[in-house]
């Protein structure tokens, strides 16, 4: 019956009434009020699409992004307002040239482009900022008028993924780095005449300086060439730069004969040469920026493995300073594994982030730790 | 009835009557002030409950984190509590919630028919209606003081550095504060919560205790006469004393909420608010419990944790009290319980012992004058916390502008100052104050100090006996300079 009778008066104020319903009236519709007010922002903080978009950034281990996609509609003014609730992030959408670094934690940082292209393209941390940091990516919706082709990343032309995880070993290496700055000069005495000043390719010898050519070329092969032991393509030598190899005007002398007098480290300074040679000091800019905002935490800023990052994978990450290693290892293959990832090694894939002009970048500033690259 | 001395009018404790200008005292009196202000406090409580549990994680854009840690953190250190003592207890919105149900009134006092249950817990026959969802019963004798409360509070500074920082954790606390003042509410009379649990108010009690504001009554002598005390009681122009307080009685403002319900039921128009000289309250002998002795110490003791933990550059102890490890946080939890209720007790306790020697105050109890000059630590205290928030409020209040526009980080722009960038205020000001605040409190409790031995012994106990507290607080009060001044800048 108490209880009865408190609760009528919860509800049917018995003294001061006039001043006790006010107050009862404000406060209910103060705290209703708040209530709507908190609905209606919650349901608008959800929306899906929109070219105003609020995005939060989390520790992979903490959810990572607060969206996993982001829907625009093509041609479309894309205002991104993203704030961290951790640590410092980064965030960048792959092949569209769209970054934001640093995201620090109580700060928003906005972000503007316009979505110009159709498709759908990752964005993703590029601070490393927790053991799962490469899980950290979502994607961006950008939707045509007849629909939204899925950005493709192109395949190596010659390199099957079984080969890729095979194991490398160059066999010889250089006493010291070799270097491309002390190579030019060695190659601009001896083969320049028939290759080209740049290695470009002349009617008397092939382009060996060109992308093309030593894409699906190791350096180890390269090195064995200029000692004479190999041909162009890499087979034992029967020709013109080797022992019984046809005559021709350039293919007289043997590479052997071309080469007297070049040490093993002079060879090797060439190979490093030739791998600068179709490779632009902005190239290999781009490369080395991608480089340190994409693996530097894992790969180590040298390159030698040994960034904080990789402490955490299940795998060692490679050490690209070993020479044994990557001068038997050929640049299409690099591609391809950068495009593919680790496959549970840790290493993330980037085929769907990276341009091709990207890749090859980051291959080239690759080489660079253990072919110097001309000053 | 005898009347305590500390009551007799005196013309050497110089009052300012607030409550003698017919415009003040109309408004205190008005029964819709608690209201509003409890009111307004309670949206933005139930804002910082719902920003901490829904909102952003990170707590630089969350509202329960600014507008708790920050906000109402420098204000009430920084202004209510050195400058109103309880005043934040007349505002806070924790209670209201259990008071609203115990009385089923927001703002109508009880009205004819008796004082909704509460008078009778204390005058069975004056109350024949019960209109009260409370029990309203007494709270347990075992439970009283703050030990309580004291507990209550080691717990939270325990865990404050992941209180906090994460808007969720703050959350949660703000909720089980809610939820737990409701539940003794209705279990328990009157704000039973306020007075023996809260943890924020036991030290707001404390440091009340040398605030320039009081509510007393004026004159002990016409409460002698007035045998229906309606300010304990209540009547039909307001409810009895929520904080269990009996104002012809009180002399001392640590258990007084300043809520104004005796200045509305006293029928013989006694009580005031006055303006006075801070620091009367630390005299009165018969107020002087270990209880409050340890809330004295634990203070102390947390003024020095905090800057070391949160303004210090010892990063792995940092980590230690944000629970990175479970075998660091208990090395932590155990040094700083430790610190807390042995080692700082434990020193000046040797301190009152040696005090005691040094002044020839032998036929005094060592824990007498252990717990007395426990008062003495109140200025220096207060002094040493409102350093810790100068620190913390300059470099951070700020975050409140874009906070006020996007309280839960979900990019709304309410106010238009979603943008507004953060940047510390007065930096170059911070250690001024910081050491002018803890010198003001050094030189405060030196004078508290000699003030307590005299109280103890008529005509003062020498040069000798003053010593060694001097001594004690000079070395604390270096220690704290160098926390503010040296490691943390």
């Amino acid at each position: 019956m108490r209880f009865r009778n408190s609760l009528h008066r919860l509800f049917i104020p018995s003294h001061g009434t006039r001043l006790e319903y006010l107050a009862r009236l404000t406060t209910v519709g103060v705290l209703l009020g708040f209530a709507v007010a908190l609905l209606v922002g919650a349901l608008g903080r959800f929306r899906s699409t929109g070219q105003d978009v609020e995005l939060i950034a989390r520790q992979p281990s903490a959810g990572g992004w607060s969206r996993e996609r982001i829907v625009v509609n093509q041609g479309e003014r894309v205002r991104l307002r993203i704030r961290s609730e951790d640590v410092v992030h980064g965030f960048a959408v792959g092949r569209l040239g769209v970054e934001a670094d640093p995201i620090e934690p109580g700060k928003v940082t906005t972000v503007e482009f316009v979505a110009d292209r159709a498709g759908e393209f990752p964005f993703y941390c590029t601070m490393w900022c927790d053991p799962n940091h490469a899980r950290m990516r979502g994607i961006l919706e950008v939707r045509g008028p007849a629909g939204f082709p899925l950005a493709s990343s192109t395949p190596a032309s010659d390199v099957t993924l079984q080969h890729l995880d095979d194991p490398r070993d160059a066999g010889v290496v250089p006493q010291v780095m070799s270097s491309a700055t002390r190579g030019l000069p060695l190659y601009g005495q001896r083969c320049a005449s028939c290759h080209g000043a740049r290695a470009e390719g002349t009617p008397g010898g092939p382009g060996v300086g060109r992308r093309e050519f030593l894409v699906d070329r190791r350096p180890a092969d390269v090195f064995q060439m200029l000692a004479g032991a190999t041909t162009h393509d890499g087979s034992p030598r029967a020709g013109a730069h080797g022992p019984g190899a046809p005559r021709s005007p350039h293919a007289a002398l043997s590479h052997s004969q071309y080469v007297r007098g070049w040490s093993e480290q002079d060879r090797w300074d060439v190979v490093a040469a030739l791998w600068s040679l179709d490779s632009s000091a902005e190239h290999i800019d781009l490369g080395r920026r991608l480089y340190l905002k994409n693996c530097a935490a894992c790969h180590g800023e040298r390159g030698r493995g040994d960034g904080p990052g990789g402490k955490s994978q299940p795998n060692t990450p490679a050490n690209f300073t070993d020479p044994r290693r990557m001068l038997a290892g050929t640049s299409a293959i690099y591609t391809a594994k950068i495009r593919r990832g680790g496959m549970g090694t840790g290493m993330p894939y980037w085929g769907s982030i990276f341009t091709e002009e990207e890749l090859t970048a980051l291959v080239d500033y690759l080489r660079t730790f253990s072919l110097t690259h001309r000053e | 009835m005898s009347v305590p001395t500390a009551l007799k009018p005196s013309a050497d404790r110089p009052r300012l009557e607030l409550t003698r200008w017919p415009a003040v005292r109309s408004f205190l009196r008005q029964r819709a002030l608690n209201w509003t202000m409890m009111t307004v406090a309670f949206v933005g409580f139930i804002l910082a409950i719902a920003a901490g549990i829904l909102g952003t994680a990170a707590g630089s854009a969350n509202f329960g984190i600014v507008f708790v840690w920050i906000v109402w953190w420098g204000l009430l250190m920084g202004a209510l509590l050195p400058l109103g003592g309880r005043l934040w207890c007349f505002i806070c919105p924790i209670p209201a919630p259990g008071e609203w149900l115990q009385r089923t009134a927001l703002v109508a006092p009880p009205g004819n028919a008796g004082a909704a249950g509460l008078l009778s817990i204390d005058d069975p026959g004056r109350s024949t209606q019960r209109w009260t969802l409370s029990h309203g019963w007494r709270w347990p004798k075992s439970l009283r003081g703050i030990w309580l409360q004291n507990v209550g509070f080691l717990g939270v500074a325990l865990f404050s550095t992941v209180i906090l920082t994460r808007p969720a954790a703050t959350g949660w606390v703000l909720l089980a504060f809610l939820a737990g003042a409701v539940g003794l509410a209705i279990f328990f009379e009157r704000r039973s919560f306020c007075r023996y649990v809260c943890p924020v108010g036991g030290f707001i009690g404390l440091y009340s205790l040398v605030a320039p504001v009081e509510l007393r009554v004026r004159d002990p002598l016409v409460c002698q006469d007035h045998r229906t005390k309606d300010c304990y009681l209540g009547n039909e122009a307001g409810y009895g004393c929520p904080w269990l307080e009996q104002p012809w009685k009180m002399d001392r403002n640590a258990y007084c909420g300043l809520c104004g319900e005796c200045l509305r039921t006293c029928t013989k128009d006694n009580v005031a608010v006055n303006l006075r000289l801070p620091g009367p309250d630390l005299l009165v002998a018969h107020g002087w419990k270990l209880d409050e002795a340890y809330k004295a110490f634990i203070m102390l003791a947390c003024a020095a944790i905090y800057p070391v933990v949160f303004l210090g550059p010892w990063g792995w102890l940092k980590a230690w009290a944000n629970l990175d490890t479970l075998g660091g946080f208990a090395i932590y939890a155990l040094g700083f319980l430790a610190l807390n209720l042995v080692a700082v007790p434990a020193l000046h306790l040797g301190m009152a012992a040696l005090t005691r020697w040094a002044s020839g105050l032998q036929d005094i109890p060592v824990r007498r004058l252990f717990v007395a000059l426990a008062y003495a630590l109140v200025p220096l205290g207060l002094g040493a916390w409102m350093a810790f928030t100068v620190s913390l409020v300059f470099a951070n209040l700020s975050y409140a502008v874009p906070v006020l526009s996007d309280p839960f980080g979900w990019g709304w722009n309410l106010l238009g100052t979603r943008d507004v960038v953060w940047h510390p205020w007065l930096t170059g000001w911070v250690q001024p104050i910081q050491a002018s605040l803890l010198i003001g409190g050094l030189i405060a409790s030196i004078v508290a100090a000699d003030a307590i031995l005299r109280k103890i012994q008529h005509g003062g106990v020498g040069i000798r006996g003053l010593a060694s507290q001097t001594a004690l607080l000079t070395v604390e009060t270096a220690l704290f300079l160098w926390l503010y001044l040296g490691a943390s800048a």
